[in-house]
């Protein structure tokens, strides 16, 4: 499978990956393994490949003095499940233990060989925006922070990409890292994948916070209604005793995904039904719901 | 004998792969290969006005940039050699005035999206498909039909001149005339609409060519990706390229998986050869997975209607079946046998049905040439008939497996006429089927279906009960049928001054381990360790003789050549013993790789008695100082090996979502020779066919772009998709062959279609859903329930609409 | 540009285009044909190989970007003289091997996951065969070769 020529490089530090970046046509290159489909497909063309395996400002895993978690986004999603981040730090468990949404998310994620090279940022700008890690995140209410040549700046995940799915960020930023606060109690990620790239055609997470008067607070994110991940709660509304609070699937006029894979109203079926599968989860997770 | 046919013997095979050191044709590259890209058409259907090749031939590397026009006078068409037998047909013209099929390149006119145009060489790779985008090729679109139906429909746009009405043939078999009068009077009249739809064997293997030439010699070498390397050679020699045939060596080293698709001709095996020769160079071609999802021969593809008419009391008295079936742009080596044959004969199923007939229109369309699939014909049918079965069942308020127990052909009555064509050669289909329903505990079901109910759960069982037609076959009967060609197959042993043995044997292997299987049968004759014996194949000049590997033939034809030639070597070998030992022959006994006296008084090795005529010392009178046998069979008819599958399947009713709870697969397939090889290859049948009900479907726009022309959009089953499977065995001897071998390779993809869909049409049976089109997928289930829950029962998806009348009512 | 790898051990070096994989290296360069190219889209496995100890498919990764690395291909799994793996035979035992062709991503893959989970459960060898496609055997074979039954688990 020949590809179209291009140049490359690899820079040594994220100051010259943004400089490359800067050059038109060039194009930032993580793992790879979502571009070079597209290469090998010619579905897009380009200039310059930015290799980004050297910039060392991507990498790095830690948990900050008041728990929120910084992940690099040059971390692969191998070494993601690998961290048990978001476990409360007196969990104990074996290396399959995945109790919360973003672990369910990143196992579900591809296979073994493309969670090996796929990072968190390679994931996020992928093309394929209502992916499993990106609803996650969403429903984390994560934050991404960009460098460019403006500097840094630090945006909700949810906002990487606009309401038609394209990637928001100009071409010439890098996200460098993803912020997750310790807020969740539980949480619990379903998904329903297509067969043949095992990828989520509907997924939802759910977070659930505690509020000081001990009632959960449900935050969920779903993948599949429209190009990107969006919040079918606001994050204020409590868990009711019984039953689910009441999810928001209204979708922009035109927005609404309908293909092959599964029409609008199905997708909207879905949605309902993997939310209150992972509502049930996460309530679990959380000593129930309070 | 030893004892070793029959059994469990590990293939020898599997080493090699496992190191990865075994080569396949991609891996290739003599000295100095240069290497070949095609560029395939964009359209459809179009007129070529120009083609410009001036700026790709000037690109780094280049060798050659050929079009259609450039080799006109130098290839013939790939011919087509399956006429549909027994009426009028039209093809487009060869030279030879046999149907010709596509030209190797593009010459006027494209008739598909992904049929070859233009053919640029370079040095690398890379080279030839960079100067393949400076081609410039000027199409006037013409229009596009991609539906058998619609092209043979007044009006539709004409593919090929000599094709009036882009119509291959009206193909006819069994009673039309006896069946209209039954089911005129048939008390219960069942009548469906359904289609098999198109799907994509994708074999992991993409296929590849590398031709070389010799010019000191004149001689042509192919190493391709191929099931058949003799018809291979045949074609290519003296119907495309025209050069002697003794100067053609066609090869296939390993081939990773096949399923029907390289069994045929293709573009680039001609061309590769053509330009070798041309160039002075080896030149290879390597395909893709696009590529070959858009160029290598689909499957399957009949839009048709089943009628099947009964008594209340579930007897079939007659059964109807029209199709339109898809041959695509161009007819491909074998494909209108496919479409016709295959399927049209094998409607009766197991079942003894007094009134049959079946017509298919054949048509040509503007995609993707049609070819076999594991299990063709055959599974068409059966998903046909036995959901027609079930439909009647469910309308008169019988089991449906009591209703095909009812019906089924009982072993006294073989050799039973089915009236389309085939004489079924032995089996108890109700043992099988019986054997399936124990396994199933199909006196459970209702327990089980109710608590599932109580979980929100909706459970269906199906049964699918088969016969397939394999061993194909008689050459004689193939000929009527309207093969081209001989369809015996051969063996050759030669045994080694060292006791080893070398069997030649004319299939060629796609992983079905014939190395091994093949070998038991010589060493379990011959009465020698079964590692002596090395299995050469798939090479036409070390195997000057076979027909190659496809219908389920090579064990049950080849198989019996293999006996054949080890039993009249044997006999040879007793004769020169016994005369050293100075008795009969028939106090000569083989064992354990051993001549000997019942007595006791003389022995001697095998190697000993090998060697003793590689000497010709005191050989018997007439008896000459070589062990060198070369057999032919010629089968007296097809084998027909059958079973019966059951799955067991639950809807999650609120959903949609399908689970596949268990899969029951009772087979009969003779006389096996090595269980191992055939219990696995029938595992992997059952997961293919789960492929085309679940998820599998080649699908086409109005244009005819391939919208599933890569793996991202063509899902086939995981391992995750794989249900529990419970393997079981009849066995019913063939009395076509001295093994009593009937085919397995493909046997067990013939049912699942029909099985999956029962079963789930059986979990929805409460709802008043009467059909649901495959693949079945979530979202169709779902719909369907929701939809009779409003109160609008189904017509479900495209493709499937089930009215089952009563004749009495209509009157 | 130059790519340098250690491939089974053995050190190479080679000038390549950006636009060449991995994989083609592997094959055309370095003659290990055991390493398989098959889908166009990374999905089917048949290319899997291990780099700097973990599995990828080595037809998404581009040749220079891998340089410096570390590569073991099938051919690296067991010398070619030296007897095959527990898992290879395993595999052969099973009859999990008809063509052939998708062995050698295969046997890559499990060999990961059984020295990760070295008595994995039939269903974490399933999840493992997510990576390789194989059209002939279904799975069972390969399920069977690998997986620890549940009553067995230690």
């Amino acid at each position: 499978m020949t590809l179209a020529p291009f140049e490359y490089t690899a820079p040594a530090d994220l100051a010259g990956a943004l400089e490359a970046l800067a050059r038109p046509g060039a194009v930032a290159m993580a793992g790879g393994h979502h571009l070079l489909t597209r290469l090998k497909r010619r579905e897009q063309v380009v200039g310059t490949v930015v290799d980004l395996r050297d910039v060392a400002e991507l990498r790095g895993v830690e948990r900050g003095p008041l728990g929120t978690v910084r992940i690099g986004a040059g971390t692969t999603l191998t070494d993601l499940l690998d961290e048990h981040l978001l476990d409360p730090p007196d969990l104990t468990g074996s290396s399959r233990d995945l109790r919360h949404a973003l672990g369910e998310a990143l196992a579900g994620t591809g296979d073994r060989q493309s969670r090996n090279r796929v990072t968190l940022g390679g994931q996020l700008a992928s093309g394929r925006p209502g992916n499993d890690v990106a609803t996650a995140l969403v429903a984390h209410a994560a934050r991404a922070t960009l460098a460019g040549p403006d500097g840094t700046r630090t945006l909700p995940v949810r906002d990487l990409w606009t309401a038609g799915g394209a990637w928001a960020p100009a071409r010439t930023e890098l996200i460098v890292s993803v912020e997750i606060d310790p807020d969740a109690v539980g949480s619990a990620h379903a998904r329903w994948a297509d067969r043949a790239t095992l990828e989520a055609i509907c997924a939802v997470s759910v977070v659930l916070c505690r509020r000081d008067d001990g009632a959960l607070t449900c935050r969920a994110a779903a993948a599949g209604l429209v190009a990107r991940p969006v919040l079918i709660t606001t994050g204020e509304e409590p868990v009711p005793e019984a039953g689910a609070p009441a999810w928001n699937l209204d979708v922009a006029p035109g927005t609404a995904l309908d293909d092959y894979l599964a029409s609008a109203d199905y997708r909207r079926f879905m949605v309902q039904v993997l939310a209150g599968r992972a509502l049930t989860a996460a309530v679990r997770r959380a000593g129930g719901a309070g | 004998m030893t004892g070793v046919l029959g059994q469990r013997v590990t293939p020898r095979e599997s080493e090699a792969f496992l190191r990865g050191t075994a080569r396949f044709t991609a891996d290739l590259t003599p000295p100095g290969t240069v290497r070949l890209h095609l560029l395939l058409s964009e359209h459809a259907h179009a007129r070529i006005v120009s083609i410009d090749t001036a700026a790709a031939a000037a690109m780094p590397g280049v060798l050659a940039v050929v079009t259609g026009a450039d080799i006109a006078d130098k290839l013939m068409p790939l011919p087509c050699i399956w006429i549909p037998g027994g009426t009028e047909s039209h093809f487009p013209p060869h030279p030879y005035g046999l149907p010709g099929g596509g030209p190797a390149l593009a010459i006027d006119r494209v008739r598909f999206i992904g049929e070859p145009v233009v053919a640029v060489v370079a040095e690398t790779e890379r080279q030839a498909r960079d100067a393949a985008e400076a081609v410039v090729v000027h199409y006037e679109p013409l229009p596009v039909v991609t539906r058998a139906r619609d092209a043979v429909a007044p009006g539709a746009p004409q593919l090929h001149d000599a094709v009036p009405g882009n119509l291959n043939a009206h193909w006819t078999c069994g009673d039309a005339a006896s069946t209209d009068t039954a089911l005129a009077e048939a008390e219960v009249v069942v009548e469906l609409d359904l289609i098999n739809q198109r799907t994509i064997n994708n074999p992991l293997e993409p296929r590849a060519s590398l031709g070389e030439y010799d010019p000191a010699t004149g001689h042509y070498t192919l190493h391709t990706t191929t099931q058949g390397p003799h018809n291979h050679r045949f074609l290519l020699a003296a119907l495309v390229l025209g050069i002697p045939l003794a100067k053609l060596r066609v090869v296939a080293t390993n081939v990773g998986g096949s399923f029907g698709t390289k069994g045929y001709l293709y573009p680039d095996m001609a061309l590769v050869l053509f330009l070798a020769a041309r160039l002075g160079r080896p030149v290879k071609w390597v395909d893709s997975r696009n590529g070959l999802m858009r160029s290598t021969v689909q499957g399957r593809d009949h839009d048709y209607k089943i009628t099947l008419g009964g008594t209340r009391e579930g007897r079939i008295t007659a059964l109807r079946v029209t199709s339109y079936a898809n041959l695509g742009a161009y007819p491909s080596t074998i494909g209108p046998g496919v479409a016709t044959a295959l399927m049209g004969r094998s409607l009766t199923g197991p079942y003894a049905i007094p009134s049959a007939f079946c017509e298919v229109y054949v048509a040509f369309t503007n995609v993707v040439p049609l070819g076999a699939q594991r299990g063709s014909g055959r599974s068409e049918a059966t998903y046909a008939t036995e959901r027609a079965v079930d439909v009647f069942a469910r309308r008169i308020g019988l089991d449906p497996a009591q209703v095909r127990l009812a019906n089924m052909v009982t072993p006294d009555r073989m050799p039973y006429d089915n009236g389309m064509g085939w004489t079924y050669d032995s089996g108890d289909y109700a043992k099988a089927l019986q054997l399936a329903m124990r396994h199933a505990d199909y006196d459970g079901l209702e327990q089980r279906r109710a608590n599932a109910r109580e979980r929100g759960r909706l459970l269906g069982l199906g049964i699918a009960s088969y016969v397939a037609i394999c061993g194909v076959g008689p050459s004689t009967r193939m000929s009527q049928e309207g093969m081209l060609g001989g369809t015996w197959e051969s063996a050759n042993i030669r045994v080694q001054p060292s006791g080893e043995v070398i069997l030649t044997i004319g299939s060629a292997s796609t992983g079905q381990s014939h190395e091994t299987t093949f070998a038991q049968i010589a060493a379990d004759t011959l009465a020698i360790p079964v590692e002596l014996v090395t299995v050469l194949h798939s090479d036409t000049e070390s195997a000057p003789y076979g027909q190659g590997t496809y219908g389920s033939r090579s064990y049950s034809v080849g198989g019996p050549a293999v006996l054949q030639a080890a039993l009249e070597v044997r006999e040879k070998m007793v004769k020169v013993v016994a005369h050293a030992f100075g008795v009969g022959t028939d106090d000569v006994q083989v064992s354990d790789g051993t001549f000997s006296t019942a007595d006791g008084a003389h022995s001697m090795a095998f190697s000993d008695a090998a060697i003793a005529v590689w000497y010709g010392w005191n050989l018997p009178e007439g008896v000459t100082p070589a062990l060198d046998v070369t057999t032919m069979f010629d089968p007296p008819d097809f084998n027909y090996p059958f079973g019966s599958h059951i799955v067991e399947v639950e809807i999650d009713e609120h959903t949609g979502e399908l689970e596949l709870l268990r899969y029951i697969a009772v087979n009969d397939a003779g006389v096996i020779g090595n269980p191992l090889v055939v219990d696995r290859q029938v595992e992997g049948s059952i997961v293919h066919g789960l492929g085309q009900v679940l998820m599998e479907e080649a699908r086409f726009d109005a244009e005819g772009n391939l919208l599933t022309d890569d793996l991202r959009s063509y899902p086939m089953p995981r391992a995750t998709d794989v249900p529990p499977l419970v393997l079981d065995w009849t066995e019913s001897p063939t009395p076509h062959n001295a093994l009593g071998a009937k085919g397995a390779g493909e046997i067990a993809t013939v049912p699942p279609a029909a099985a999956v869909s029962n079963a789930i049409l059986d979990a929805l049976a409460g709802y008043g859903i009467e059909h649901l089109g495959m693949p079945v997928t979530q979202e169709k289930i779902w719909r369907a329930l929701r939809d009779a829950r409003a109160g609008s029962p189904a017509p479900a998806a495209v493709g499937a609409t089930a009215t089952a009348t009563s004749a009495e009512e209509e009157r | 540009m130059r790519c340098s790898l250690v491939v089974n051990g053995t050190p190479v070096e080679y000038e390549v285009e950006p636009r060449e994989l991995l994989a083609e290296i592997l094959r055309d360069r370095t003659g290990l044909t055991g390493t398989k190219i098959a889908c166009d889209t990374a999905q089917c496995g048949s290319c899997v190989v291990e780099l700097n100890g973990r599995t990828v498919k080595s037809c998404q990764v581009l040749a220079v970007s891998a340089t410096g690395s570390t590569i073991v291909t099938v051919e690296g799994v067991s010398p070619a003289t030296a007897p095959l793996t527990d898992l290879q035979n395993a595999l052969r035992d099973a009859h999990a091997v008809q063509c052939g062709f998708c062995t050698p991503g295969l046997v890559m893959n499990l060999r990961e996951l059984t020295a990760q989970t070295p008595q994995p459960t039939a269903d974490e060898v399933r999840e493992a065969l997510d990576g390789t496609f194989c059209r002939c055997t279904g799975y069972v074979a390969v399920v069977d070769a690998v997986a620890v039954p549940a009553g067995d688990l230690r």
